[in-house]
């Protein structure tokens, strides 16, 4: 199995950001789910992907070609926060915008998707709801048939239902193993339920790419006294909090060491939110 | 290119259906009406100027960070910006030849040299302010670049106001003008020419910033 999107100690400096040596991967057939709080460079990783911006150090290479080599972007399905066309036009004309761009663009399948999503053709871009914008955008995105989907913060904003069909849509196109999707979002559940594996941007660094079950199976949650988590080893506990209202807890790589150091303790099986939570506000990382 | 073009015409079609012909029905009365040329030179600059609203389009949908997604080189998507320029003025331009003509053959006057002579030098001035606003409005954004040239225009003017008297006074200027009055198709085809060496260079300009460009 080979990656679609390898991305090597990429670097890329902000007046007031640093992205500091990511390392990511997106393999054929998984769904990647890029999690971050905001600002952490969730985008600004994207972006460097896409080409979008320079990178100031390391390597990406999408389909074993630079993305500033445009011809590795042929197969590439992009979507962004919003819709990228103005809102005066329809989904008619954005069909005939594409096909005159993308030689794989498939107008058939488009017009079918627009439909599937109850798209009106004729009804301007501007009109359209959130939802539809969305919509909208992956018909565009699915059209040129193509082998990796890269969605940044696809989901944000859409109702459970919305945001329900669009996960389904993701599962049905990674059937095919050689594809694959790289996808940032704010909305963990979402993750949770689609994706394979996890990579965790924290401050413009990468904690961690790791296999969803694994990591959620794995890791827990240990809370209990500011004493009693003194007695975790410092390498089993990936963060930790003290005090707060929640009292103090500590996010543990290994839940069953834990409990075996810690039999009076609560542990908890631990979700990507908490995860989020913990590393956020944490002491250490 | 034929999808950027695509993209570039809707845009603006969509923004002007409305404006653009009610102006032309406009323009096409006032000229019968009055027999004055000045609305058909005029619809020229305004064209140009309108042909620039794509770059406004543009920022406001984000559509620079999704064009970089797409299979096409920066050459192309700068390349449709130019080319709609010179779709619309070329429209522009042919639209003031044929309702200069049947105003003339209505009217049943002549000069028809003025009438082609003034468009192509109405031509020429909007294709140098415009192009020259391309580059500026990729580094700086369509608003700013706008009101920097205003700012240039000004100045310009203001100092054809001031010395303007003196300038006429010039003897290789009067040289010029009685050139420009014996042979106008030469002048005429000359500034042509240099708009369009402006227009290149302007293209390659606008290319190197937008390649230079993160969005």
């Amino acid at each position: 199995m080979s990656d679609l999107i390898a991305v090597q100690g990429l670097v890329k400096r902000y007046k007031d950001f640093t992205l500091d040596q990511v390392d990511l991967t997106v393999p054929e057939g998984e769904i990647v789910g890029l999690i971050g709080e905001n600002g952490a460079g969730k985008t600004t990783t994207i972006k460097a992907i896409l080409g979008v911006i320079r990178p100031d150090g390391g390597r990406i290479r999408v389909m074993g070609k630079d993305p500033g080599d445009r011809s590795a972007l042929e197969k590439v399905g992009v979507v962004f926060e919003d819709s990228y066309f103005y809102g005066g036009l329809n989904a008619h004309q954005v069909d005939r915008i594409l096909a005159g761009i993308r030689r794989d663009w498939d107008s058939g399948k488009f017009r079918k998707d627009c439909k599937a999503f109850g798209l009106d053709m004729k009804k301007p871009i501007k009109d359209f709801s959130r939802g539809m914008r969305m919509k909208l955008s992956l018909s565009t995105a699915m059209a040129s048939h193509p082998r990796l989907l890269v969605m940044d913060e696809a989901t944000s904003g859409l109702d459970p239902v919305v945001r329900g069909e669009i996960l389904d849509l993701f599962l049905t196109f990674i059937q095919d193993e050689g594809c694959g999707i790289l996808l940032s979002s704010h909305i963990t559940t979402d993750l949770e339920r689609v994706a394979d594996q996890i990579a965790y941007i924290h401050r413009g660094k990468l904690l961690f790419q790791r296999n969803k079950d694994e990591l959620l199976e794995e890791t827990a949650v240990v809370r209990g006294s500011a004493a009693a988590l003194d007695r975790l080893p410092e390498d089993l506990v990936l963060v930790r909090r003290s005090g707060g209202i929640g009292g103090s807890a500590a996010l543990v790589k290994d839940g069953a060491a834990a409990r075996r150091l810690l039999p009076d303790a609560v542990i908890d099986r631990t979700s990507i939110d908490e995860m989020m939570q913990l590393y956020g506000g944490g002491e250490k990382a | 290119m034929r999808g950027l073009l695509r993209k570039e015409l809707s845009g603006l079609w969509s923004l002007y259906r409305k404006t653009l012909p009610m102006i032309a029905v406009l323009y096409a009365v006032l000229n019968l009406v009055t027999r004055n040329d000045f609305f058909l030179y005029f619809g020229v600059w305004m064209m140009l100027f309108y042909s620039l609203s794509g770059m406004s389009l543009d920022e406001s949908c984000g559509w620079g960070r999704y064009a970089r997604t797409l299979p096409v080189n920066d050459w192309q998507v700068v390349g449709a910006k130019f080319l709609v320029s010179l779709i619309y003025s070329g429209g522009a331009v042919l639209y003031g030849v044929a309702l200069g003509v049947a105003q003339r053959l209505i009217s049943g006057e002549t000069g028809y040299t003025d009438l082609i002579g003034g468009l192509l030098a109405v031509l020429v001035v909007s294709m140098v302010m415009v192009f020259l606003m391309y580059p500026m409005a990729f580094r700086f954004g369509l608003e700013k670049a706008r009101n920097g040239f205003l700012v240039v225009w000004v100045a310009i003017f203001g100092g054809f106001m001031l010395f303007g008297s003196r300038l006429a006074e010039w003897a290789p200027l009067e040289d010029v003008v009685q050139s420009m009055v014996f042979h106008p198709f030469l002048w005429a085809g000359g500034a042509l020419l240099a708009a369009v060496a402006v227009m290149v260079l302007c293209y390659v300009t606008s290319v190197r910033i937008y390649q230079k460009k993160e969005f």
